[in-house]
């Protein structure tokens, strides 16, 4: 018994330090630790050695069991230092080879820039609503208090058709559209594409977009639009842009009002490495978006009652906001598709 | 509008910068888009007192001078003929700029100079070079000559709104400013001459017209003699950016500047019979204005005419025949009111339109036309030599009635969101020259003349708030009920799509909506509506096809050498429906590939694109839409595609659209090579039957059993069909049909193809034994024999 031991004890230790692979150290320990190894077995016997020797056996069996996993643990770590020896020198992928990409294409910059400030207004319970591009006078001007020849009428340069509509030449007529099918209170988005007939060049288009928002209910004041119009200008441009709104004009708001964001070249200071800042010509501005208070023309030719409810109403230029944000210096680069410049987003 | 800060001055009392100026302005509404200075061109240049004079040691012309500017003393060496100590001239020091250049410290013939005693013309004013500049005693020193005297100025380019007319003049913005200064507005002074007199008997004014002339006045200037005009007003009319002429004209023009007032001045000589006659144009009548143009009129323009001819189309430009020349000596002022909208029209139907035309479209002060009139006259007399006959024209048919706003001061607190009172909001009023008084809390608004945007409570709003200033209005955020949530359902839907297309590899194209009706043509769209005033023949259609500006967008990324285009736009396109109403703007998708799989890269291979790939773009898209079950038909038109390669899609009952390889005629009309697959979806359609939430089916737990077939049947075998008879024999325990090949050639007899299936049984409830699965391929063995004639290869 005692030789049966020491021999299994020998046999294993000489399997397990010439072991090349975990598998072939597994095999050995299934061989002489498992279920129905070697060594189990011997314990199994154990009922013919004869009683008053029990003892001595079995503390022989348990010190080569002892032994034998002590060696496996050893050998399982010579193995795995041996494996990454071996894969270090033979196993080498070229790290600085680049990666098989995934398809990716891109979206629109104008897309992405409409999305985000679109999404602002979102979360202040504004609602998208969309209308047709090929408009009526009356959608587009009359109903916005443009009277017919009114000299208002010409920085629209309008694109006619030859069945008499036109091409809106902003999203207002959206504003017109909604109020004629629902009554107040009304809070809305129309964001959408716009043409008017300018010449092509770096910084006009005869297509761009526009965003459109629109707030009706009892009780509206300037002081709300000012309120949302900062919420916005916090949340698109960093809490620390500051605003500016001085009068202007459009026919279907009054009063009406431009707002100007601190310049974001300058922040605000209007010189730039002891110069005039180049973006916003040293007056530390930005102009960003036309707005004001629903004219009272316009609610009547909704068939709203102007003494019941006041809104007010602003409309953002996509495309300037995009020009800006990406520091895009062509607005043509917009339209051409050239996957050089569209693939940058 | 271009004014000067000077300018300015002479009517308004204030005391901001020119900068702060500025920013007022912009604040109140009058965006001032540049602010430019404008003076001689030199830094660096004060008045200093010559204190002492010594002959130079080595020169006999020079003389070296001790000069003191007020706080230190410096040594120069001057050439001038005039110094004498106790002067006052200027000193440029140095490091000054001048216009001919900048001033060192020199040594002339050995002493020493420290800086540079200076002529009129040295620094830029006139040619006067005789001697030094000298200033009267008692000037101040060590102030800069233009400031002393005047002479540089700020320029401010003034954006005035449409709505504003009564600040396209210098008065006009001063009042402004006044306004916010809240100082008295100062007008030029000047003594009137009655109406009528001893000028009736020299000439006589008759209005057909008095709806489109309410308002003619007209006074007589004798003897002037036509010549330069003053310095200071060439200056102010070039600041302005008019250019200077002579004497006459340009007091015309300078007082349409000063009082937005448009005047004409005749030669009386020219005017036949001594008659001014308002009238509107016959039909087909004819006159050639100033510009050596001759213009047809209709009955709608309006014409000054004198006994015999036109002699101006009334507002808008004068005649030819009867300008103002070098010889003119005695001047007829005409100062008038012509109705906005004739006027207007007529500069939009004639093609010609003037500074005058601009402001009469706009609305001028019909109450103050004979002050422009006088204030003509006046420098007329002052600076051409001129006399006015006694006595002015003045016809005044149509009277202005007098516009009264009641306004409700809570009305405009509320709409502003401000708590004035009604003292306060009748002061701000009044700083603009507006009257009020207050009746039963009421504030009665009476809106001078020259305010001729001022009409409705609104208006008045809008006074107040401008004052007030924007800026001083508290930001508050409404909290009202809110409305009725009906989101555009093509939003949520198109935000899905486009980024379904952005991880396929697809990039988003935005092009114009307009085409060249022959790329419509040649991609066989239908013809779209035209616009009256395109800007070229190839933006002149509204597109009804998305797939011109794919093709284009192709084009010219093939010019720049780009390759693997792949792109799409989800746009809408104009569909007529004929006469005049609006056409249906439907979204569509198009899609577009061409060129290589993939980006050349080492580990890609470079195979080009097929058809398959759009197809799988296009299942890219309808597969997570929930857009499962689709028929793919080859359509009796295959419009610009090969007929061969070129499918419809049909689903739901609705034909979403169609796509393919295009032909070579099509490429051939943008004037490209090679394959493009290219398709257009509709995206009203693909909304309506896409289905956003799916339903969960249960997975099961038990292991699939596998079974590949491998089957022989004709080429025309839709694939896809064989494909959903497998699934449809059982369904319940069918999970997968996958098509792993398709092959035709060599062991596949002539037009036959080899198509084979990956089958994976499974049920959800228990284990499938290899008999069930036997059984079942067994039966859909015989469903593809009878459908489909296939027999296992
Ligand atoms: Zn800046």
């Amino acid at each position: 018994m005692r030789e049966r031991v020491a021999q299994i004890r020998h046999e294993a230790l000489t399997a397990l330090s010439q072991a090349v692979d975990l598998t072939a150290l597994d095999a050995v320990r299934v061989a002489v630790l498992g279920k129905k190894g070697s060594l189990t077995g011997l314990l199994r016997a154990m009922q013919d050695v004869p009683p008053e020797e029990r003892p001595a056996i079995g503390a022989l069996v348990n010190e080569a069991k002892a032994q034998i996993e002590a060696a496996l643990d050893e050998n399982k770590a010579r193995i795995i230092g041996e494996d990454r020896a071996r894969s270090a020198a033979t196993e080498r992928v070229d790290i600085s080879l680049p990666g098989r990409k995934p398809p990716r294409g891109s979206l629109h910059p104008l897309t992405e820039t409409l999305d985000e400030i679109v999404s602002i207004f979102e979360r202040m319970g504004f609602v998208w609503e969309d209308g047709p591009e090929v408009e009526t006078d009356w959608h587009n001007f009359g109903a916005l208090n443009f009277p017919p020849d009114h000299p208002a009428r010409d920085a629209q340069d309008t694109f006619f058709l030859e069945n008499g509509l036109l091409m809106r030449t902003h999203t207002s007529p959206v504003q017109v559209r909604v109020m004629q099918r629902h009554q107040p209170p009304v809070r809305m988005l129309a964001p959408g594409w716009t043409y008017r007939n300018d010449a092509i060049d770096a910084t006009h288009y005869p297509m761009f977009s526009q965003v459109e928002g629109l707030l009706v209910d009892k009780h509206v004041t300037l002081g709300d639009l000012k309120g949302v119009l900062k919420y916005f200008v916090r949340e698109f441009y960093g809490p620390e842009t500051k605003i500016r709104m001085r009068p202007s004009f459009f026919p279907f708001t009054e009063p009406s009002a431009e707002l100007d964001i601190s310049c974001f070249v300058c922040h605000g200071s209007g010189e730039l490495d002891h110069a005039v800042c180049p973006l916003c010509k040293g007056t530390g501005w930005k102009e960003l978006l036309g707005s004001g208070m629903v004219d009272p023309a316009v609610f009547t030719a909704v068939g709203y009652d102007p003494e019941e409810v006041t809104g007010w109403a602003f409309g953002i230029g996509i495309e300037r906001v995009a020009l800006f944000r990406y520091k895009v210096d062509d607005i043509r680069l917009f339209f051409e598709g050239d996957l050089r410049f569209l693939r940058q987003f | 509008m271009r004014v000067t800060y000077r300018w300015l001055k002479e009517y308004a009392t204030f005391d901001w910068t020119p900068a702060q100026l500025a920013e007022k302005l912009t604040l109140a509404g009058h965006e001032v888009e540049a602010l430019e200075k404008i003076g001689p061109a030199y830094t660096g240049v004060v008045t200093a007192l010559i204190e002492k004079v010594e002959r130079h040691p080595d020169a006999d012309k020079l003389t070296v001078c001790l000069v003191f500017d007020g706080a230190e003393r410096y040594s120069v060496v001057c050439g001038a003929p005039n110094t004498e100590a106790g002067r006052i001239a200027p000193l440029a020091k140095i490091g000054a700029k001048l216009p001919e250049g900048k001033v060192k410290k020199t040594k002339l013939r050995g002493v020493e100079s420290y800086g540079m005693l200076c002529s009129r013309r040295e620094l830029g004013y006139g040619q006067d070079h005789s001697g030094l500049w000298c200033f009267p005693p008692g000037t101040p020193l060590g102030v800069s000559p233009a400031d002393l005297l005047g002479l540089d100025d700020h320029v401010y380019e003034i954006a005035v709104t449409a709505n504003r007319p009564d600040c396209l003049c210098a008065i006009g913005i001063a009042r402004e400013v006044a306004a916010l200064a809240r100082t008295p507005l100062r007008r030029p002074e000047m003594k009137l001459e009655p109406v009528g007199g001893e000028i009736d008997r020299l000439i006589k004014v008759t209005i057909l017209d008095p709806d489109k002339c309410p308002r003619y006045t007209g006074i007589l200037v004798r003897g002037v003699k036509i010549g330069p005009s003053p310095e200071w007003m060439t200056q102010r009319l070039e600041a302005a950016g008019v250019r200077a002429i002579n004497n006459v004209v340009d007091i015309t023009n300078y007082v349409l500047l000063e009082y937005s007032q448009p005047l004409h001045a005749f030669d009386y000589s020219f005017l036949a019979g001594h008659q001014v006659i308002v009238r509107r144009a016959r039909e087909g009548e004819t006159i050639t204005t100033l510009d050596e143009q001759a213009r047809r009129l209709t009955t709608d323009d309006l014409l000054i005419c004198d006994a015999e001819k036109p002699v101006a189309l009334a507002g808008i430009m004068g005649g030819l025949n009867s300008l103002v020349t070098d010889q003119t000596t005695d001047v007829f002022i005409e100062s008038a009111y012509f109705e906005p909208t004739g006027i207007r029209r007529s500069t939009k139907r004639v093609g010609v339109s003037s500074e005058s035309s601009y402001r009469f479209e706009r609305g001028i002060d019909v109450e103050a036309v004979q002050f422009g009139l006088h204030r003509a006259a006046r420098l007329m007399e002052e600076f051409a030599g001129g006399k006015v006959t006694p006595g002015y024209i003045d016809e005044y048919p149509l009277r202005r009635q007098p516009v009264v706003i009641e306004t409700r001061p809570e009305k405009v607190n509320g709409l502003i969101g401000i708590n004035l009172s009604n003292q306060e909001m009748a002061d701000i009023l009044r700083a603009l020259e507006l009257g009020v008084t207050e009746k039963n809390g009421r504030l009665l608004v009476d809106v001078p003349a020259f305010r001729v945007d001022l009409t409705r409570e609104a208006d008045i709003t809008e006074e107040v708030a401008r004052l007030v200033g924007f800026d001083n209005v508290p930001d508050t955020l409404h909290q009202g009920v809110d409305a009725e949530g009906r989101e555009w359902p093509l939003r949520g839907f198109l935000r899905e799509l486009r980024r379904l297309l952005v991880g396929m590899g697809l990039t988003e194209l935005n092009t114009i909506s307009f085409v060249d009706p022959k790329l419509l043509a040649a991609v066989h769209a239908p013809a779209g509506l035209r616009l009256v005033n395109p800007l070229s023949e190839d933006l002149s259609v509204l597109r009804t096809s998305l797939l011109p500006s794919l093709l284009k967008a192709l084009a010219h990324n093939r010019a720049h050498f780009n390759q693997n285009i792949k792109i799409f736009e989800a746009r809408r396109v104009y569909l007529p429906k004929g006469g005049s109403e609006q056409p249906d703007e439907v979204h569509r998708l198009g899609l577009l590939l061409a060129g290589t799989r993939h980006d050349v890269s080492w580990n890609q291979d470079q195979s080009e694109v097929d058809f398959y790939d759009l197809k799988g773009a296009i299942e890219g898209v309808l597969t997570p839409l929930g857009i499962t079950n689709v028929a793919w038909k080859r359509p009796d038109d295959a419009g610009p595609y090969l007929p061969g390669m070129c499918a419809e899609i049909v689903a739901g009952g609705r034909n979403l659209g169609r796509f393919g390889k295009l032909s070579a005629e099509v490429l051939e009309a943008f004037d490209i090579k090679g394959a493009v697959f290219a398709g257009e979806l509709d995206l009203q359609a693909l909304l309506e039957i896409h289905v956003p939430i799916p339903t969960y089916k249960p997975v099961s737990k038990f292991p699939p059993i596998l079974r590949d077939l491998a089957l022989v049947t004709d080429l025309d075998t839709p694939v896809d069909e064989m494909q959903k008879a497998i699934h449809n024999t059982n369904p319940r325990r069918i999970a997968e049909v996958k098509l792993f090949d398709v092959y035709t050639g060599k062991g596949v007899p002539e037009g036959k193809k080899s198509v084979a299936f990956s089958i994976q049984y499974r049920d959800i409830a228990k284990s499938l034994a290899d008999e069930d699965a036997d059984r079942m391929t067994k039966q859909i063995l015989t469903v593809l024999q009878t459908s489909f004639g296939a027999t296992l290869r």
